[in-house]
């Protein structure tokens, strides 16, 4: 399978942009491979799990494994970027 | 119009239903229809799943399939990566047998599905879903088709946040809620019902489906919190005012919930055949038992350590416990169940495949040992998961189920005393309830318990359909007149469609296959295969 991180990346943004339509958020600008699920998008856990599964629907055929996103040494994670959830899909795309 | 109608209603039982539908407390007769309803027709307790929950029971009135088979435990699916145990909701996508909004659509029956837990994200050839068990955040993006939301939205005073679940709210389910928040929560439920109902008349309106199938679940939810004033047994003799309101409340939830189900039954039209049911019944639970802190006790399970507990405690990814050490722990209090860690290796956590069964008989010994101070035993019964959820799933299942004597919940918090008691709060009973009425559906009264595995045979026997061999439930006869059933014989049909993986999320295409890639390639041949469109 050909991916690049940047079309992952576009790919989730999109996801983000669909998610969040119904929200009301005041955004600072567009949102972008910086902006902060947690402190930008207002996630809470279960937001997370709604993209989760967007993301594992979009990629149906590689286990994505987010929990090794989402924790780290046995501790929860506090805020992840866009970037960040792509960089992640991406190296799993990869074998990583 | 409409052949079938469903109505469900989450958590229904006839406690309450008998005694709303006789004057017993000179109120009159909270739910009028109802009581014609249940004389016209008939009726018979329903047999919930194993552990008498909304997810897995659900799941199985509409897979025709018990949770061993369709793979639905709890509403939280745990995965033991050793060193921790990651905690993700189940969804349909963990659903591993076919539902019948697929039987029926593939057989080009139109249908409705409104407010069914499990029914997102939403899957190809399902019909028209509005799912239940989802945030109004996501609402629009698991609604199926894909256009159907915006048509939703244009029934007048529609309201997303009113209709669909609040999470943070539904936590108050089972917390303890002060006078004033509960008479607004008993009043909230009566507001999502309304909702609820009015999409329901509007898509039989607007799209006449083949079956409309539609869950209120606010019975459910109210009866959480505010059993004691629907259960005869335990309604105020000498009310408090609040006493006063909170009963009114919660008969006129009931009666308009009454009215609802009246419209939409006329809405149907007289050649409808109108069922409903429940996923569990209802009762009453007065204590606490504290599983994990017994588990602990006895030497199975070990507490992490206090930061381990902070991170954890309020989190639904992790849970708060040594998991190097831990060999045996109950997940959530809603799963009643206890998991067994077995090593898949040497040095893993957990007890070894050699020793599983001599450690699980030892556990269940000590399980059955646990009484009050009385000397009555606290747990009724122990389920191996061999006895209860025998099918293709059941590598996944719990090692063991527990059957609490009052039929309450575990708790797994970290707190002294392990066992206690409390005022009685509303808890799930294995009885739910099934009724029947409309042409061809026998006046008989009440018949012998069904099993919630029979909705689903029953609902497509209503539409004329087969029943897949695989089934595991089946017609009770009982229910239809001799004639209707005399033209309309029984017929066992080709087994269900496996459930593919990774099925697209409707309206929305994977990104970036490499339509070159080998791997790819064989899955999408093993898809269509499974689909039947390859030898």
């Amino acid at each position: 399978m050909t991916v690049t991180q940047q079309g992952v990346e576009d790919a989730i943004l999109e996801v983000l942009k669909d998610i969040v339509q119904d929200w009301d958020l005041e955004l600072d600008g567009q949102m972008t491979p910086d902006s902060l699920l947690v402190a930008n998008l207002g996630f809470s856990s279960v937001d997370f799990v709604e993209l989760a599964t967007s993301i594992e629907d979009l990629y149906p055929e590689v286990e994505l494994d987010f929990d090794g996103l989402i924790i780290n040494n046995g501790r929860l994670v506090e805020d992840l970027s866009v970037s960040q959830v792509a960089a992640f899909v991406y190296r799993r795309l990869n074998g990583a | 119009m409409a052949k079938t109608l469903f109505i469900g209603m989450d958590g229904a039982t006839f406690t309450v239903l008998d005694h709303l539908t006789t004057d017993q407390t000179g109120e009159g007769v909270a739910m009028p229809f109802m009581k014609k309803f249940m004389e016209k027709g008939t009726r018979a307790k329903l047999r919930s799943t194993a552990n008498p929950l909304t997810p897995p029971a659900w799941v199985s009135l509409t897979t025709g399939r018990h949770p061993g088979t369709h793979g639905i435990y709890d509403f939280v699916r745990l995965d033991d990566r050793g060193s921790y145990v990651y905690y993700d909701l189940f969804g349909a996508k963990n659903i591993k047998a076919e539902t019948i909004w697929s039987i029926m659509n593939r057989q080009n029956r139109s249908t409705v599905a409104l407010n069914f837990t499990m029914t997102a994200p939403p899957r190809e050839g399902t019909g028209s879903i509005v799912p239940g068990f989802v945030s109004w955040k996501h609402l629009r993006r698991n609604t199926t088709p894909p256009a159907l939301f915006d048509r939703i939205c244009t029934i007048p005073d529609f309201e997303p946040k009113e209709l669909a679940w609040d999470f943070d709210r539904e936590k108050e389910a089972v917390a303890v809620l002060s006078e004033a928040e509960m008479e607004h929560w008993v009043r909230y439920h009566g507001v999502r019902e309304k909702q609820w109902y009015r999409v329901a008349e509007y898509l039989l309106k607007e799209d006449d489906p083949d079956m409309l199938g539609v869950v209120f679940d606010g019975v459910d939810k109210i009866q959480h919190q505010a059993w004691q004033f629907l259960d005869p047994e335990l309604i105020p003799k000498d009310p408090s005012p609040w006493e006063k309101r909170m009963r009114q409340a919660c008969v006129e939830f009931f009666t308009e919930l009454d009215q609802y189900i009246e419209k939409l039954v006329t809405l149907a039209g007289p050649d409808c055949q109108v069922f409903m049911g429940s996923d569990h019944g209802f009762t009453w639970s007065s204590e606490v038992l504290r599983i994990n802190m017994f588990l602990a006790e006895k030497g199975y399970l070990f507490w992490g350590d206090e930061e381990t507990q902070k991170t954890g405690a309020d989190s639904m990814w992790s849970a708060n416990l040594d998991w190097d050490r831990t060999v045996a722990y109950c997940g959530t209090p809603s799963s009643n169940a206890i998991r067994i860690r077995v090593a898949d290796a040497p040095g893993k956590p957990g007890v070894k495949p050699s020793e599983y069964t001599s450690l699980r008989d030892q556990l269940i010994r000590d399980l059955e040992s646990l009484e009050d101070e009385n000397g009555k035993r606290l747990i009724s019964e122990v389920l191996k998961r061999e006895d209860v959820f025998n099918g293709q799933d059941m590598a996944n299942a719990p090692d063991l189920t527990l059957v609490l004597h009052d039929f309450g919940f575990v708790s797994v918090a970290n707190l002294e005393p392990m066992h206690l008691k409390r005022d009685p709060v509303g808890t799930h009973h294995p009885n739910g309830v099934f009724l029947a009425c409309g042409p061809g559906i026998a006046a008989k009264g009440e018949i012998e318990r069904l099993d919630i595995v029979d909705v689903a045979a029953t609902l497509l026997y209503s539409q004329g359909l087969s029943i897949p061999s695989d089934f595991e439930g089946e017609v009770p006869l009982a229910v239809f007149e001799p004639d209707y059933k005399s033209k309309h014989p029984v017929e066992i049909g080709e087994p269900t469609l496996p459930v593919a993986k990774g099925v697209a999320r409707v309206g929305q295409a994977s990104a970036e296959p490499d339509e070159d890639s080998e791997e790819y390639r064989k899955q999408i041949l093993d898809q269509l295969q499974m689909l039947g469109y390859m030898e």
